[in-house]
């Protein structure tokens, strides 16, 4: 754009460029208010959460980290990941298989379906779970009466952090497998790929960047989840507290270095959730640039 | 079954139609619809007079007032802030473009808790920030500006994200003819450039509004909910299994070693109790106010 305008300078009187963009101090001006607000809102609650780690130094990091309690945060946070994760990329590609190969009626309902616990506030998706297998809700008596606890015990937080983590992988995969069409599967089938053979062979390594793109959001937000685990859990400190809650328990107990101990573990995560995140979307944008140059 | 839907649905060669139906329904059936409806149901248990009379009473009434103020606020900060955010991003090329590009998505990443408990650090009366605007005389963690704050921190993404690829896609080439019309940039940007980002920005606005609604509204549901919770038997047992913690981590740095409690001990400091019990259940009671009025602020 610059080009431009130093194009039509070339006449001999000295006009004036264009106005194409904004003065040079303008931009300056502007670009420093960006930075500003984007240091002191997104950038310092970071550095806080860091320098607070520093203040601390290392051995008594480590031992805020090594505490039981944490520890059992720790474990049930990575133990909750590893089951949500699965479980939603499994409906994930099931959901998107049956919505983007098929037509039927009723898609759209469908996808709304799939989008709900979006829109529904992830503290009502613990309640719901409350009213379900809380002692007064639907099942409670029977659960009671056979010992089984679900709320305010782990299978509670797993089964509220999957209705919150849900929709991640469906909704990453559904416009992508949209956009793929059925012409790879049709063109297996007819070369005699069992169903199976054609899923495993041919669509997962289609959409595998989508997918990994999907459980990494997922993933994070298993990881990160407060509302809804917060509901059900119960806040038993060393059986039911994730790690996010396990901050917050921590804070209120004015046991400050340690909560930022255990928030700094969780911000790495959400860290190397945005590079990767950067990185797939990079690909992304460089894989579609090449199919467009052939 | 599996013949109606075929009957609604258009042949095809593929396969596995009835297995991926099947899963998807069966799990959206078990962890979505069938909990959604029982909620519906149980709201309608209570009575829509009851709703009616809890939703307009006074108290309801104010901090819906004040929580629409408030996000109102700070979605309209947001409007403000994340335009030129995204502007900056889409127009200007400097150092870290990309790096800052990639961070604007950090509220949506990081968990809520660490972003509460970092900005609480920063704003509290002798945090980084807090100590210098406590000098000015403005307070801001535990104040409705402390929700303002946050909001302003989680609504942040919502107004870049919708601004930005409009802003990309501008056809410069409009542009280009204001300035060749002789515009100065001034005008160029009035009449030009900002009438069809306004939508955006106006998208933007409200999915932040939105957001920040759902957050102080549940926070305030939420306490509500946890008062009444806690006279479900099953939180007064692992409220009282927190103080046998508390008690023992007190005593012996050991969890779980404080010892028997009387079942009723989390109300009353009980007679008969040894005196460095009692003395921990009442600081934990303290805290527990403490908290509870902590969160309530929040």
């Amino acid at each position: 754009m610059l080009d431009h305008a130093s194009s039509f300078d070339a006449s001999p009187a000295a006009r004036q460029p264009l106005p194409l963009t904004e003065s040079a101090g303008a931009r300056t001006l502007l670009i420093t208010i960006a930075l500003g607000f984007l240091l002191l809102f997104l950038l310092l609650p970071l550095i806080v959460v860091f320098a607070e780690v520093l203040r601390l130094g290392f051995d008594s990091y480590w031992a805020a980290l090594r505490e039981p309690e944490a520890l059992a945060a720790i474990r049930l946070t990575l133990l909750t990941a590893l089951i949500v994760v699965p479980f939603n990329a499994v409906f994930g590609i099931a959901a998107a298989w049956a919505i983007t190969k098929f037509q039927f009626a009723g898609q759209n309902l469908l996808i709304t379906l799939v989008d709900l616990p979006f829109s529904v506030s992830p503290v009502i998706g613990g309640m719901v779970f409350v009213l379900l297998f809380g002692l007064q809700g639907v099942f409670g008596p029977w659960l009671a009466a056979h010992d089984i606890k679900i709320i305010f015990a782990i299978p509670g937080v797993i089964i509220a952090t999957l209705f919150v983590t849900l929709p991640f992988v469906a909704r990453e995969l559904i416009p992508l497998m949209q956009k793929q069409g059925t012409d790879c599967e049709e063109a297996a089938l007819m070369l005699g790929a069992s169903g199976w053979q054609t899923l495993f062979r041919v669509t997962l390594p289609n959409i595998k960047w989508g997918l990994l793109y999907g459980v990494l959001l997922c993933n994070g937000r298993a990881i990160g989840e407060f509302g809804a685990v917060a509901v059900v859990s119960g806040h038993i400190v060393g059986h039911t507290t994730t790690m996010p809650l396990y901050i917050e328990v921590l804070y209120n107990d004015f046991n400050f270095p340690a909560a930022f101990a255990v928030a700094s573990l969780l911000t790495l995560i959400a860290f190397a959730t945005l590079i990767l995140r950067t990185i797939l979307e990079w690909r992304a944008e460089q894989r579609l640039a090449s199919s467009r140059l052939h | 079954m599996i013949a109606g839907a075929i009957a609604i649905r258009q042949r095809s060669i593929i396969p596995g139609f009835g297995l991926s139906l099947g899963v998807m329904l069966s799990y959206l059936g078990l962890i979505v619809i069938i909990p959604l409806c029982v909620l519906l149901l149980k709201a309608s248990d209570a009575g829509w007079a009851k709703i009616w009379m809890e939703l307009s009473s006074l108290r309801t009434l104010a901090a819906f007032r004040v929580s629409f103020g408030i996000a109102f606020l700070a979605a309209a900060f947001n409007a403000v802030f994340g335009f030129i955010v995204a502007w900056v991003l889409v127009r200007y090329e400097f150092v870290g473009r990309r790096l800052i590009d990639a961070m604007i998505d950090l509220p949506f990443a990081l968990p809520t808790a660490v972003a509460g408990v970092s900005l609480t650090q920063i704003y509290a009366e002798n945090g980084w920030l807090g100590s210098v605007l406590a000098v000015a005389g403005i307070k801001v963690a535990f104040t409705p500006l402390g929700i303002l704050v946050a909001l302003a921190f989680v609504g942040l993404p919502f107004v870049v994200r919708t601004v930005q690829p409009i802003l990309q896609d501008f056809d410069r080439e409009t542009e280009e003819a204001g300035a060749l019309l002789g515009a100065s940039r001034w005008n160029i940007l009035r009449r030009v450039v900002f009438p069809p980002l306004v939508p955006a920005v106006m998208t933007g606005f409200t999915l932040a509004f939105a957001r920040g609604i759902e957050r102080i509204r549940l926070r305030h549901l939420y306490c509500r909910q946890y008062a009444r919770l806690f006279r479900d038997r099953s939180a007064a047992d692992h409220h009282q299994a927190r103080a046998v913690r508390l008690c023992g981590r007190n005593r012996d740095r050991e969890p779980d070693a404080g010892g028997v409690l009387h079942p009723a001990a989390h109300h009353q400091p009980a007679a008969g109790m040894d005196p460095e019990t009692a003395r921990c259940l009442t600081m934990h009671r303290a805290l527990t106010r403490v908290r509870r009025r902590a969160s309530r602020c929040r």
